[in-house]
């Protein structure tokens, strides 16, 4: 599931496909664009099937896995509504699309839920106050009611990807981590509640694994093959 | 010292507030519209460990001072201070700003918080929570969302009585299906839209604080009791309920789940007597419940937070 600008879901689709796993990608257009949308809830199932703009039926029961980089609902087809409608149909669409992408059968990295439809987009305060507990070094974050939250803006020299129990760091950055900040990214996913995770890091005063910031929603590309291999492992373990 | 967070005269808060002093617990009133007045600095430094000040008027207090917060905010930018400023002023700027670091300071800080931010949002999408509810043993409706006319067809003819209302944390009014709605189906094509068949039964509202738990029967004929008077001309009638353990622990473990120590769930008991849960409400007005059945929630919630 992917926007059709995300450059990483092509990459990842022939990444993987490459690696033997059946792909196909669905955009967000393509979901919120169905013909025919069905959600249904009762007491013995979760069911969605979506048909596409192309009559393409989406079964979602048929799925093994999903790589979910849902961020946000499409809403240029409501361009034309009043404000108030276009809000509300914008909640709306939000709301079904969390809970069909969180009902989502087999391995999804990752699962929608209440903060994000493709895991928590946390507040940088959040972020950094996860990432401390998870025991990972942090910059001293400061909150100034009045002033502009700070953002998390400086930019990350390494990456360390959490995919499920695996940790992948980014191959242009050589150089293990420390046991601790690996162990300390996986103990952020988990506490985050997400199987993929992108976790920043920079050279401050902390020495060169100094947390900066980290992202549900990863650009998956500067983890090459060996970011590929982990996606599969978990797609299909 | 307990923070209490919202505009003082609003029923909830005015009863938490009431039920703290009752208590003798030491209190700060954090009115939002005295923004001009209000300070908030905090830092996160290593291991997450949160430091800080709070200024209220001319009274101070570090941030680990503070041991629980009742949290109940009007949208900070509809405030009525701000009506005659214009979109982008700098006391505009700031008042936002407040509330931000307010909202993110309710959830990084290690104090009991009613209710955190983040699971605040579990309430934005209906059908996500449905799936949760389920997975504690409560009955949840049969329910289509779609926008497909020809879906909701088949739909009404297999439930008869159907109600329809909205997902999101938007309010609506439920409405039972009416041969009128679906004359007009081909406008859900823009926006799909929640049917659920309807569950006959009595109302009831389940008030959970930490462990405690308040039952409340609804007596009402229409199809949203919250709106009674103008769907049946008759206000519902509330009383206090005694709940089955088995029924007030399910509430208790669903809200802890969903990581809201304070919640409102509505419930149904069909005539078969079984237990429908449609929602949980994560900013419930209690107050109301209160008011008719004199259980005291208010008590309840000044109890957890000072405990």
């Amino acid at each position: 599931m992917s926007h059709p600008g995300d450059a990483c879901a092509p990459w990842a689709w022939a990444g993987l496909r490459a690696r033997g796993l059946p792909m196909e990608i669905v955009t967000a257009e393509e979901l919120v664009f169905s013909t025919s949308a069905r959600h249904r809830l009762g007491r013995a199932s979760v069911e969605s099937d979506f048909v596409l703009p192309s009559g393409r039926r989406l079964a979602f029961d048929q799925l093994q896995g999903t790589l979910n980089r849902l961020a946000i609902v499409p809403e240029n087809h409501l361009s034309r509504a009043g404000p108030s409608d276009r809000i509300y149909a914008v909640q709306e669409l939000h709301a079904l699309f969390t809970s069909v992408l969180y009902g989502l059968p087999g391995r999804v990295l990752n699962r929608a839920g209440p903060r994000g439809l493709c895991g928590p987009w946390l507040s940088p305060a959040e972020w950094m106050a996860q990432a401390g507990r998870a025991g990972l070094p942090i910059e001293p974050y400061l909150v100034r009611g009045g002033a502009p939250i700070p953002d998390l803006v400086l930019p990350a020299e390494r990456v360390v990807y959490v995919v499920g129990d695996a940790v992948v760091i980014v191959p242009s950055h050589p150089g293990e981590p420390p046991a601790a900040i690996a162990e300390g990214c996986r103990a952020l996913a988990l506490g985050c509640g997400v199987e993929l995770l992108g976790v920043d890091f920079a050279a401050l005063s902390h020495g060169p694994w100094t947390f900066v910031g980290a992202s549900p929603m990863p650009d998956l590309r500067p983890g090459g093959e060996a970011l590929l291999d982990a996606l599969l492992a978990a797609m299909v373990g | 010292m307990i923070l209490v967070c919202g505009i003082p005269t609003e029923s909830p808060v005015a009863r938490v507030i009431d039920a703290l002093s009752d208590a003798s617990a030491p209190m700060a009133v954090l009115n939002q519209r005295h923004f001009d007045d209000i300070e908030l600095e905090y830092d996160i430094g290593g291991g997450g460990r949160l430091t800080g000040l709070l200024r209220i008027a001319r009274l101070r207090w570090t941030l680990d001072e503070i041991q629980g917060v009742y949290v109940r905010l009007m949208d900070d930018r509809q405030l009525p201070e701000l009506a005659a400023e214009p979109a982008g002023s700098t006391r505009r700027i700031a008042c936002r700003s407040l509330h931000q670091a307010l909202l993110a300071f309710c959830d990084v800080t290690p104090a009991k918080v009613l209710n955190r931010t983040g699971p605040m949002s579990t309430n934005a999408s209906k059908p996500y929570q449905a799936q949760v509810i389920a997975r504690h043993g409560f009955s949840i409706p049969e329910t289509l969302i779609t926008n497909s006319p020809d879906h909701v067809r088949d739909f009404v003819a297999e439930h008869k009585r159907v109600v329809y209302k909205s997902i999101s944390g938007v309010r609506s009014i439920v409405e039972t299906v009416t041969a009128q709605d679906l004359a007009r189906l081909d406008q859900i094509r823009w926006c799909p839209v929640q049917f659920q068949a309807y569950v006959p039964g009595v109302d009831i509202r389940v008030h959970t604080v930490g462990e405690e738990v308040f039952a409340t029967e609804i007596t009402s004929t229409a199809t949203d009791y919250r709106y009674a008077t103008q769907q049946v001309d008759v206000a519902a009638g509330l009383e206090a309920l005694d709940l089955d353990d088995g029924t007030a622990g399910r509430c208790v473990a669903l809200a802890e789940d969903l990581g809201l120590p304070l919640a409102g769930i509505d419930l149904k008991r069909s005539e078969q007597g079984e237990v429908f849960c449609f929602e949980v409400n994560p900013s419930p007005a209690f107050s109301y419940f209160e008011a008719h059945t004199g259980q005291p929630i208010a008590a309840a919630i000044a109890s957890y937070l000072a405990s």
